[in-house]
């Protein structure tokens, strides 16, 4: 069947009554962690995660990745309205987003940033409609040995980009690791860091570990910061920009929507980073780069659009090889496993109604956020109206029942406050927890890869640099581990002078 | 301990911990048996990255030892942070002991209240009409499991 065929068939699944519920319920709940600021994509996935083991694996990971792209769209919210990112990706759109808005065009700016989200974000379906299937067959070539060496590749692009010192990245990742190997040995059944205990036998909850690390940590963090400043609301005639704020955005739009697909694609690259590469490649185009900084159309247009198009092409590693190549996949990814499906290059032979439902259903969600996002953003303005002290406690007891639900083990509430508090303690500190959460996810195929090759040779290593995959992998690493080498002895060199 | 400390001293006593848990995540992993190159054992791989753990660990000290900058004043943890972490805690404790509905309105009237400096009666209100609504969400309508204590099952 052709990918139209497949497409469309995605469309009837989405389509129907109940998964275009989940779709809506996902992108509402995802625009509203979106808005509240220390609230994020990763933290309103963790908290509904629980859900989906309920659901069939189609609907939950429509209704998973609702919340991840809504996230995008509620974070630009807060960022014009009050001068707050409400999720990390959006620190861009604070710039020249709050500028306009403190200038009286907080309703344009709205607009021209939902619209923004809604082109950028559809040109990365398509993207991930047309990449996705061709890289997935390339993909089914790949053995044990190259398996191994494609998750320290992917852990080492992580490390690559990831925020904060290197050294503490990478202590992050082999912590992660070695969380990731506690509980029964899948090949030889030997307890592994259990001391006695059978509930640890499937090893520590992700769930608990995701909701604790990222949720509860942000919150903690967001109760130590506190919310002073009053929203800014702009009414619905406001909304409609003008023709020069129009002309102006388009440009930047489709700028962004380029920039965002490439580096979403690249795994471990953030949204982050897009964001500020499309704010900075409009500034240097522009006529007047003394207006960015100010409410300039195009420091707001470029980078949200950056932004939402990133989110649809980052989900290209975790489809076509099974990486979660940023936290919020990895989410998805759990969740998948949680159905017995493993993301991958099989993932769109064994189960194409996942792969072309989740790309149908985002067709649509990206229309129902432009509806959320324009005539009903004075419900999310209430909302970001709410006081912390009734938000904080409540957003707490849906972690602790979301964790409970899972598998109903008092112990996993246990690993969910460790996590909390330990996370809150290492972002206090500069640690990158991100890296962290990815490596307890990959570290299981890592060492069934490596194990697996090292069988199959009989402890001969060099099936780590044979065939053409391993070889592809081992160049990748080696270049990024000499940039990372070049561009730090070029930063030691620069400061010595 | 201290309730202060500097990004610099942070950093050392982080990085130490963090190699201490390598080095005993080590000596566990080494007994969980290694095999060979040709039959990888269930402790190899455990027993590999908690050697990385230690040398990574020992490299955040390092560079907080040799760090210049840093050495302001800084807290563990923030005041309400730390109050929050608590009345989490008891929350983890009593959520399957006590259920979620009782656990659940002491913890949100508590924090409430404390947090928003508001009178225990609409602390009270908030607590209650969560739960109930938490309960109608979950335990009805979703048919999540949720604990209701033993003195709902007694």
């Amino acid at each position: 069947m052709s990918s139209l065929g497949h497409l469309l068939d995605g469309f009837v699944t989405a389509l129907s009554l109940k998964n275009l519920f989940l779709c809506f319920v996902g992108c509402l709940w995802g625009t509203a962690v979106g808005v509240l600021p220390g609230l994020g994509p990763m933290a309103g996935m963790a908290l509904l995660l629980p859900l989906t083991f309920s659901l069939d694996p189609t609907g939950g990971i429509i209704m998973l990745a609702g919340i991840f792209y809504g996230a995008m769209y509620g974070g630009s919210t807060t960022s014009i309205l009050l001068g707050i990112p409400g999720e990390a990706a959006s620190i861009v759109t604070c710039i020249d987003g709050h500028k306009m808005a403190k200038k009286g065009r907080a309703g344009a700016a709205l607009t021209i940033a939902a619209v923004g989200s809604f082109v950028g974000g559809s040109v990365s379906i398509v993207g991930l409609m047309l990449f996705a299937p061709n890289l997935a067959e390339l993909m089914l070539t790949v053995g044990p040995g190259a398996e191994a060496v494609l998750m320290a590749t992917a852990l080492l692009v992580v490390a690559a980009v990831s925020n904060g010192p290197p050294v503490k990245t990478f202590t992050m990742i082999v912590l992660g690791l070695a969380i990731g190997t506690v509980g029964l040995d899948g090949q030889t059944a030997a307890q592994r860091f259990m001391f006695g205990h059978l509930e640890l036998a499937d090893g520590l909850s992700f769930v608990a570990l995701a909701i604790g690390l990222f949720g509860l940590s942000e919150l903690m963090n967001s109760l130590g910061e506190g919310i002073n400043e009053r929203p800014i609301t702009p009414t619905l005639r406001e909304l409609v920009p003008t023709r020069r704020e129009a002309a102006e955005a388009v440009g930047p739009t489709l700028r962004g929507s380029g920039i965002g697909f490439v580096f979403g694609a690249i795994p471990g690259v953030s949204h982050i980073v897009s964001t500020f590469v499309s704010y900075a490649v409009e500034k240097k185009l522009s006529k007047h780069p003394e207006q960015f900084g100010e409410g300039a159309v195009a420091g707001l247009a470029g980078p949200e659009t950056a932004n939402n198009a990133t989110t649809g092409s980052s989900l290209i590693p975790l489809l076509v090889l099974g990486i979660p190549a940023i936290p919020s996949t990895a989410i998805l990814l759990s969740a998948l496993q949680n159905h017995g499906v493993q993301p991958g290059p099989l993932l769109l032979v064994e189960h194409p109604e996942i792969f072309w439902g989740l790309i149908a259903s985002m067709y649509i969600g990206n229309l129902i956020l432009v509806f959320l996002n324009l005539p009903m953003v004075g419900l999310f303005v209430r909302l970001l109206r709410a006081p912390m002290y009734i938000l904080a406690p409540l957003v707490v007891l849906v972690c602790a029942i979301g964790v409970y639900s899972v598998r109903a083990e008092p112990l996993d509430l246990a690993v969910m406050v460790v996590a909390g508090a330990v996370g809150y303690l290492l972002r206090r500190f500069g640690y990158d927890v991100a890296p962290l959460l990815l490596a307890v996810v990959l570290g299981d195929r890592m060492e069934t890869g490596l194990r697996t090759a090292l069988n199959i040779s009989a402890g001969d290593y060099m099936i780590f640099f044979k065939g053409p995959a391993s070889q592809t992998f081992i160049a990748l690493f080696v270049i990024i581990v000499l940039v990372r080498i070049v561009t730090g002895l070029l930063r030691i060199g620069r400061s010595g002078k | 301990m201290s309730t202060h400390t500097t990004q610099r001293t942070g950093d050392a006593v982080i990085g130490l911990a963090l190699a201490a848990l390598g080095v005993w995540g080590t000596w566990v992993a080494k007994g969980t048996g290694l095999g060979t190159a040709a039959e990888p054992g269930a402790g190899m791989f455990p027993m590999a990255v908690c050697v990385l753990l230690t040398i990574g660990g020992l490299g955040c000290a390092w560079r907080a030892w040799r760090q210049t900058s840093g050495t302001e004043g800084k807290r563990w943890i923030d005041g309400t942070a730390l109050f929050a972490l608590v009345q989490i805690v008891m929350l983890a404790v009593l959520f399957v002991p006590l259920g979620m509905p009782l656990a659940g309105f002491m913890f949100v009237c508590g924090m409430t209240r404390t947090l928003g400096d508001v009178s225990w009666r609409r602390a009270a209100t908030i607590g209650f009409v969560s739960v109930l609504a938490f309960w109608l969400l979950f335990d009805v309508l979703l048919s999540v499991q949720l604990p209701y204590g033993w003195w709902v099952s007694a």
